[in-house]
């Protein structure tokens, strides 16, 4: 039988990259925020510590920073006529797990949307006609625009001292920056990464054919940050240990870096971790959430009261989560209703790797994100008429 | 200049420099701090020093045997099996990676799609014990001899079998045990030398990888210019055998032959 516990304002499930953010703005009107995390408590200064957190094995190949499967794990199928299996192993997924999330653990890309692409099916069927678009393509506008949500992209950047070069600065092109992204309200709040040299033969392939070469946006911070909330982010040493572990400089923008200095000082905030939340619960219309069921590390469970109860978590546990609870309508992909997991999309980048007989790159240097990119074929920046595809 | 040529020449000067020290396990972290002196321990003693937790003899010969084939000795340097590879293996086998501690291994148990990745109900230690034992029979009734002690060139025929899925295993798929033996050798070729492979930091060697890492926020710009330092492994600062700065990271003694001098 769960204990009921007293009721607070708020309750973030998770306590990663939107946990903490929420929690801290929330917790700083004066509202009772309790965080409930599944995983433990992990910082820099312990955790991150030279110099085992320069492990291989341990870190990319074994991901100790990664959700512990043997207790949960999710099923999958490619398609709907196969059988759903379980996730075994890490492989393109990969869950944070403990205080921070996944983004202990990111490699700091910090892309913004292009603004087509929360337009993407009025769009598309304004300059290509319905003809471009295949009648089992589910796609639909998001219902905010680009510039609506653009003052809390610039405020993230600023929160997490993202690192990059505007290319579009209230509707002004800037030269060395991205002429296709949106426009920004300021600059980025540090200057771009030093330039590897793969980036640089990049940038001299590229301009030879008339393209645009900007540096990646990334949270590997260029310079020593301070951000909004006073938390200082030092500066990355390019030691090339980014993306799969935890930056031993407090030099990537991180729940650790960013926020949880300042929030854990935070009365109104308390954090309780190795505590795994396995249901919400609804009032007696089912209408409104109105707490939640955890089990602690000691198997003692809880039920927490709160006003306002925010799923923080990855999608893919906040939607189990709503799932278990009987929260909306789940989907259904055969008679194309509900929206409950609905239209979940994973970014799958693909590589080629290139050899030189002639040049050394020591590519065992870099940060996350270290790179320049070109965006001429990216969105809806070459016209698709007939290829086939939309989106680039 | 060729690839090999250079790291020929890379090798050569890093052990004309004395850069090829011995590293064994995390546990052997003070014989290791010993051995780095002028008195170096003959490397036969330091292997027969290692206590396998998990394999039998039978299997240490056998993967031995096998892994000398994924990565062979060469004009280059030592193979998986001279850096310690098959060792490294029965470390990981006997700890959390053997009984996939972190991964979930209840049923259901069809095959499923390529796709879906691994779902044998055997643990990695398993499917070791399994794919040798059915491997040592398969090479008996065909060769008359288990799979060690055939000759090189029936050995490569029989890896190249379970590869291509030519021969088939009763209690595991041929191609998931030879794909665990190849990622797991891999790995301990190529991982810090605390986990027993990557003996004498081989593998870093063989590739130009300096370990654990310095502070590139100057180098990251010298374009073109090979960055040649002496690995340096997790047991090198935490046994105290490499100079750190404020942050821990190591202070990389550089490496400088005749080509690099400029």
């Amino acid at each position: 039988m769960a204990t009921k516990l007293k009721p607070v304002d708020v309750v973030t499930i998770g306590v990663g990259l939107t946990g903490t953010i929420l929690a801290q703005e929330l917790a700083s009107t004066g509202l009772k925020v309790v965080g409930i995390e599944r995983g433990r408590w992990r910082d820099t200064e312990h955790d991150f510590a030279m110099p085992g957190v320069h492990d291989e094995l341990k870190y990319v190949r074994n991901k100790e920073l990664m959700q512990d499967l043997s207790k949960e794990t999710i099923t999958f199928r490619n398609s709907g006529s196969e059988a759903a299996l379980p996730m075994r192993q890490l492989g393109s997924f990969l869950p944070g797990e403990g205080v921070g999330g996944a983004a202990v653990h990111w490699g700091g890309l910090t892309w913004r949307f292009l603004p087509w692409d929360f337009e993407t099916k009025s769009q598309t069927l304004a300059r290509y006609g319905a003809k471009q678009v295949s009648d089992e393509c589910t796609m639909q506008d998001w219902g905010v625009t680009y510039s609506e949500l653009e003052p809390h992209f610039n405020r993230f950047e600023h929160l997490y001292g993202v690192s990059g070069k505007a290319g579009n600065l209230n509707g002004k092109i800037i030269p060395g920056g991205n002429p296709f992204e949106g426009a920004r309200s300021a600059e980025y709040p540090n200057p771009a990464l030093k330039e590897a040299y793969s980036s640089a033969l990049f940038r001299k392939a590229v301009e030879g054919m008339g393209y645009k070469p900007f540096p990646v946006p990334t949270a590997a911070n260029s310079q020593v940050y301070k951000n909004e909330y006073g938390n200082t982010i030092n500066a990355c040493v390019y030691c090339g240990y980014c993306q799969f572990f935890a930056c031993e400089m407090g030099a990537k923008g991180s729940p650790q870096t960013a926020v949880l200095p300042t929030l854990m000082k935070n009365p109104n905030y308390e954090l309780r971790t190795l505590c795994n939340v396995v249901k919400i619960n609804l009032d007696s219309e089912k209408k409104r959430a109105v707490s939640v069921t955890y089990v602690d590390s000691r198997g003692r469970e809880f039920e927490q009261p709160a006003d306002l109860i925010l799923l923080t978590s990855y999608v893919l546990n906040n939607t189990r989560l709503m799932l278990l609870s009987g929260i909306g309508k789940p989907y259904d992909p055969n008679t194309n209703t509900g929206v409950v997991g609905r239209n979940y999309a994973y970014q799958t980048p693909s590589s080629v790797t290139l050899f030189f007989e002639d040049k050394n790159f020591n590519s065992f240097m870099g940060a996350g994100g270290l790179g320049l990119a070109i965006d001429e074929f990216n969105g809806d920046n070459i016209d698709q008429s007939g290829m086939g595809f939309i989106g680039g | 200049m060729s690839e090999s040529k250079g790291r020929r020449e890379f090798l050569k000067s890093a052990a004309a420099l004395g850069a090829a020290v011995p590293v064994g396990a995390a546990a052997q972290t003070k014989s290791e701090h010993a051995q780095h002196g002028t008195h170096p321990a003959p490397k036969a003693a330091a292997a027969q020093s290692r206590p396998y937790m998990f394999l039998s003899q039978a299997e240490v010969a056998f993967l031995d045997a096998a892994v000398s084939h994924l990565i062979p000795k060469d004009e280059l340097g030592p193979g998986a099996k001279e850096a310690g590879v098959t060792y490294f293996i029965d470390q990981q086998l006997f700890g959390g990676y053997g009984s996939m501690a972190k991964k979930y291994t209840q049923g259901p148990w069809p095959e499923g799609t390529p796709q879906q990745g691994y779902q044998s109900p055997l643990t990695p230690s398993g499917v070791y014990r399994a794919g040798i034992q059915d491997t040592n029979k398969y090479c008996q009734k065909t060769y008359g001899k288990t799979f060690d002690q055939l000759a090189r060139a029936q050995q490569d025929e029989v890896l190249k079998g379970l590869d291509g899925g030519k021969i088939e295993l009763e209690q595991v798929r041929s191609q998931f045990f030879f794909n665990m033996m190849l990622n797991n050798t891999i790995e301990g070729f190529f991982a810090d030398p605390v986990y027993g492979g990557n003996r004498d930091k081989a593998g870093w060697k063989l590739v130009g990888f300096p370990g654990v890492a310095a502070v590139y926020t100057t180098f990251i710009e010298k374009h073109g210019v090979p960055y040649k330092a002496q690995p340096v492994s997790i047991a090198d600062i935490t046994g105290r055998l490499a100079k750190v700065d404020e942050h821990g990271h190591p202070i990389h003694v550089m490496i400088h032959d005749d080509k690099a001098g400029a």
